[in-house]
């Protein structure tokens, strides 16, 4: 192909340098054999005129005339004679009248005729011609008058005559000669003209020749020209014919031009049968036949082709047989001798489409089986956290006050144990996050010293039932001021030091802390003086699910996720994690860790778990909980504090109740039977109660981040995750009505929620949050992100489009309609459109309520959000995904 | 004399032209002098095997007049006399050539296709008066030379005979 690409990028330029001169010499020899021909033209219309001028002159006739001149006379002479000789026959002279009246008739030609004006003026030829003139006017009246007066005067006449025929036969003579010099003059024009014309002609004919050269050689060279173009058109004929992929060439109404081999093999038509034929009604399946012609037609009139030039492009086509199998096609197109040609080249890709579905598919499993351990997930900690928050929420509830210095460090210890324990459970719920790489760290600035002494703390008891003894070796001041996430690095020192206690029996355990490397590189280390561990086992502790050997496995927390959990987020953290350890003679678990604090860091905040200042005044709170244990734990912890609680049992009763009167703060469960929070708390939000600008708190379970979102969409303010503690509710209040009651979103999401019952003020707000959005994108891998677009605007778009054909059924399903909205409330709120989720969600509460003319109202009011929705991605770069169903 | 002469022709054109009208009547004698005599093959005869005309059986047949330039004269002149093909179809001459000789026995061969054209006059008046031998008369076979190049080449001089006598038609 090479060779072939630089003959044709070198042939075109010489062409037109060729062509370029031989069009400057052609001009050139066109206009030299114009002008010759012309100037020949010319020459030879002057030479007609020479002749005809020599035709003219009537040379001949003249001089017959000035020759007959003297006849005449001497005619005339011969009369008189012949008359003097008869003096009595007067018919003679009669004659002798006539010959006079002839040489008269002579005599004023000479005198007068045009032709010879030129003789005339010749020397001599006046005294002639004045002679000739006198003679006749002499004669005259005697010739006229009667015969007895002319008889006697023969004689004289006759010799004036003789004088007379001298004079004329002068004049002839003189004639002559100026006759044939004239002629002379003339012939040697014409012959000088001739030969301007010979010359002019060879010179023509010599130009003529050299015409003929050049055409030789171009002709020469269009033949080694037409040879090159042979042998191109043969190697390209070979290619083609060849060519494992089928090429075909059509013309621009269709028809194929070209078939090759390949062609025949993958659509079933032989060569025969498919050249001439509508390339359409051959490969293209019937169904997209309309649109192929109509692309052929746009082509032609715009020269735009979706298709022409653009690569690759996967398409179905059909066999003879009828069957229809996907082609990869790559469309050129060419100029041919009858305009523009397509060449395209196309190839049976079954083989990998079929692997590529069953790729897919086998993706599809994994990522359903993936979805299902993420869902066991969530119940699992939606299970676990209930009795937790039961168990946290009955120990906050201790009058603490009125127990001893030891029972309150045994109820300190139980409650840490129990965060733990409700940590773990999150952590077991951060493991697909962990993995996935969104791990949400929480790094902001704490007490490290205070940290390490709550875990030494918390685990004395542990050691010392095993004869340990656990130490902290005196930290740095530096570390009350650390920086990091405390709960990450929480969970792994606990992790650490238990790993400890368990392996080592009667021995020591040291936690310290080394600063030695500066804030920037903080190692914390955990040495017993246990087991050990065997070197080859050293690198595998680490690794996910791996029990060492039965022992460690045994006595490990049991999940084998331990240390790979600790050492990821020793990774998550910016630091590292490793071991060192000598069978026999213990071991040491190393972290190291960057804690210094970044310049624009907020300054230390009071850690989670020290009690919380009580908000400086009491409030109206409203408590909406269906679950009667944390009920009245949250009813004790607020009580406690001075506030007054207001308890309904569920989301209607607590709308009823926001109905009534003004509340200083709502607690709205999520998960309720009948009307959910959620639901709740949209129609606190869009009612005219006395409550809509009061601040909603979410309680929930339910912590994942996407859930969170959801909630602000419906204009709940902040998220107080269950179990509630004294302290977490503490804070709550104090932040949110410490500002004034102005609701702000918590730090955690300020970057990724909306002031929901502000954005629901406005008039017109944007149909896709954009910072949520941005944090969507960001936690997810692109590909996926646009798949769960694609499906759930797929989704949403059934969904609307059935939704009249639902609403208008003799007996509509309201149940799955109220599940369906309630599901892409959720799918919407995930990808930012609020809105949309709003308007879905007051959807499933009007299906609930089996109000018709509402959820007429509501459908259109939805569509037309979604409508502007797409319009949104689609802005945002997601047009393919949210068109795909149009 | 030549008065005379002109005065018998032109009352024996008249004869002409009213015998030529009746046909079968044969051609009339001529009154006057005698211009112009035919021989050889014509339908008519007056004088044996010969038609003879002065110059009133001429004019009788029918005049043109034809103003041209000559090579023999002055500026341009005025001609009035009988359309030589006029002439022929009075004789009842179809075709043939015409051998015309003058007084001065110059004579030349006009071909049938002068007289089919239709250009070769038989001048009798130049300049509004009759010619005489004197000024080329009384017949001068002109053609009209103004009018087109080839009347003014050396063939049609040669047929331009004056002072013309005798006509003989040759088959």
């Amino acid at each position: 192909m090479a060779t072939l690409g630089t003959g044709q990028s070198a042939q075109p330029p010489r062409a037109i340098e060729f062509s370029r001169n031989s069009l400057v010499r052609r001009g050139l020899a066109v206009c030299i054999v114009a002008l010759l021909i012309g100037v020949i033209v010319v020459l030879v219309i002057e030479v007609r005129h020479q002749l005809e001028q020599l035709n003219a002159s009537a040379a001949t006739n003249v001089q017959w005339s000035l020759g007959q001149a003297e006849t005449e006379v001497m005619a005339l002479q011969i009369a008189t004679q012949t008359a003097i000789l008869a003096p009595d026959e007067p018919d003679l002279l009669k004659h002798v009248r006539l010959r006079f009246d002839v040489v008269y008739s002579r005599i004023d030609t000479l005198n007068r005729a045009d032709v010879l004006i030129e003789l005339r003026k010749l020397p001599g030829m006046e005294a002639r011609l004045a002679l000739t003139q006198a003679f006749r006017s002499d004669w005259v009246p005697l010739i006229d008058g009667p015969d007895a007066a002319l008889r006697p005067a023969l004689p004289q006449l006759f010799d004036q005559a003789e004088l007379v025929r001298q004079a004329v036969r002068a004049l002839a003579l003189d004639g002559v000669s100026f006759f044939a010099r004239a002629g002379d003059v003339r012939r040697i024009e014409i012959s000088r003209i001739l030969s301007s014309i010979g010359m002019m002609t060879v010179a023509l004919v010599g130009i003529l020749l050299i015409l003929m050269i050049a055409v030789l050689r171009l002709a020469r060279q269009r033949e080694r020209e037409a040879r090159l173009n042979h042998e191109t058109r043969e190697r390209l004929e070979t290619i083609v014919s060849t060519s494992l992929d089928a090429v075909v060439v059509i013309d621009q109404t269709d028809r194929v031009i070209e078939w090759n081999g390949a062609a025949e093999r993958v659509f079933g038509y032989t060569n025969r049968e498919a050249v001439g034929a509508e390339m359409s009604s051959l490969i293209v399946p019937e169904h997209f036949r309309p649109m192929h012609r109509q692309a052929m037609q746009r082509y032609a009139r715009t020269g735009v082709g979706r298709v022409v030039g653009r690569g690759i492009v996967q398409l179905e086509a059909r066999h003879k047989d009828g069957s229809i199998f996907p082609v990869d096609l790559s469309l050129a197109e060419a100029q041919g001798p009858r305009g523009e040609i397509f060449v395209a080249f196309m190839r049976d890709i079954t083989d990998r489409v079929r692997a590529e579905q069953a790729l897919r598919r086998a993706r599809d499993r994994a990522v359903a089986g993936e979805k299902q351990k993420a869902e066991l997930l969530a119940v699992m900690s939606h299970e676990m956290r209930t009795p937790l928050n039961g168990i946290l929420g009955t120990l906050d509830l201790c009058e603490t006050e009125q127990l001893d210095e030891k029972n309150r460090r045994h109820l300190r210890i139980i409650r840490q144990s129990g965060e733990v324990l409700l940590s773990h459970v999150n952590d077991v719920l951060d493991i697909s996050r962990l993995d996935a790489g969104k791990m949400p760290l929480r790094k902001r600035r704490f007490d490290l010293v205070a940290l390490m002494r709550e875990i030494i703390d918390s685990q004395t008891p542990r050691a010392s039932a095993l004869g340990n003894k656990l130490h902290l070796l005196p930290p740095s001041p530096e570390l009350h001021n650390a920086y990091s996430d405390p709960d990450r690095l929480r969970q792994i020192l606990l992790n650490l030091v238990s790993n400890a206690i368990k392996f080592t029996r009667n021995g020591r355990i040291t936690l310290e802390a080394d600063v030695s490397e500066g804030l920037n590189a903080v190692e914390l280390r955990v040495t017993d003086t246990g087991d050990g561990i065997a070197a080859q086992d050293l690198g595998r502790i680490f690794d996910d699910f791996v029990t060492i050997d039965s022992s460690y496995g045994r006595r490990n927390t049991g999940t084998g996720l331990g240390l790979g959990i600790s050492q990821r987020l020793a990774v998550a953290l910016g630091g590292e994690l490793g071991a060192e350890s000598e069978p026999g003679d213990g071991s040491l678990f190393w972290v190291r860790l960057p804690m210094d604090p970044p310049a624009d860091a907020p300054v230390a905040r009071i850690p989670a778990n020290e009690p919380q200042a009580a908000p400086p005044r009491a409030l109206d709170v409203l408590l909406v909980e269906d679950n009667a244990i944390n009920r009245e734990v949250a009813r004790q912890m607020l009580e406690r504090d001075g506030h007054r609680v207001t308890i309904t049992e569920d989301g209607q009763q607590g709308l009823d109740a926001a109905a009534v009167r003004r509340f200083d703060v709502i607690l709205m469960d999520i998960s309720m039977p009948g009307l959910d929070g959620m639901t709740a708390a949209r129609m606190i939000r869009a009612g005219k109660g006395p409550n809509v600008r009061t601040p909603i708190v979410a309680t929930t379970a339910h912590a994942l981040p996407e859930e969170v979102r959801a909630f602000r969409a419906v204009g709940m303010d902040r998220v107080l995750t269950k179990p509630i503690t004294v302290a977490s509710l503490r804070r709550t209040l104090t932040e949110m009505l410490g500002r004034g009651g102005v609701t702000t979103p918590d730090p955690e999401a300020a970057s990724g929620g909306t002031d929901a019952s502000q954005a629901l003020a406005e008039t017109a707000p944007p149909r896709i949050d954009a910072a949520h959005f941005r944090e969507v994108t960001e936690e997810l891998a692109d590909d996926h992100l646009r798949a769960m677009l694609a499906n759930c605007a797929k989704e949403i778009d059934r969904f609307l489009d059935h939704l009249p054909e639902a609403l208008a059924a003799p007996d509509p399903t309201f149940g799955s309609l109220s599940q369906e909205a309630h599901r892409l409330a959720g799918s919407a709120g995930v990808f930012g459109a609020l809105p949309m989720a709003g308007l879905l969600r007051q959807f499933q509460t009007m299906a609930r309520s089996e109000d018709l003319a509402a959820l007429c109202t509501q459908g259109r009011e939805l569509a037309r959000c979604w409508d502007e929705t797409c319009a949104e991605l689609a802005r945002r770069g997601y047009a393919e995904q949210v068109d795909a169903n149009d | 004399m030549e008065k005379l002469f002109m005065k018998l022709f032109r009352t024996f054109l008249v004869v002409v032209l009213f015998g030529n009208a009746a046909a079968a009547e044969g051609l009339a004698a001529p009154k006057g002098d005698i211009l112009l005599t035919v021989t050889g093959d014509i339908g008519q005869h007056n004088a044996g095997e010969a038609a003879q005309f002065d110059r009133a059986m001429l004019m009788k047949l029918g005049t043109r007049e034809v103003v041209t330039h000559t090579i023999w004269t002055e500026g341009p002149q005025s001609f009035v006399g009988v359309p030589l093909k006029t002439f022929a179809m009075a004789l009842g001459i179809k075709d043939g050539t015409i051998a015309a000789t003058a007084v001065n026995d110059y004579s030349v061969n006009i071909p049938w296709s002068d007289v089919e054209e239709d250009f070769a006059l038989l001048a009798l008046d130049r300049n509004g008066e009759p010619m005489t031998v004197r000024d080329k008369g009384p017949i001068w076979l002109i053609f009209p030379y103004d009018d087109d190049p080839r009347f003014r080449q050396e063939t049609y001089h040669a047929r331009s005979i004056w002072q013309l006598q005798r006509i003989d038609i040759k088959r």
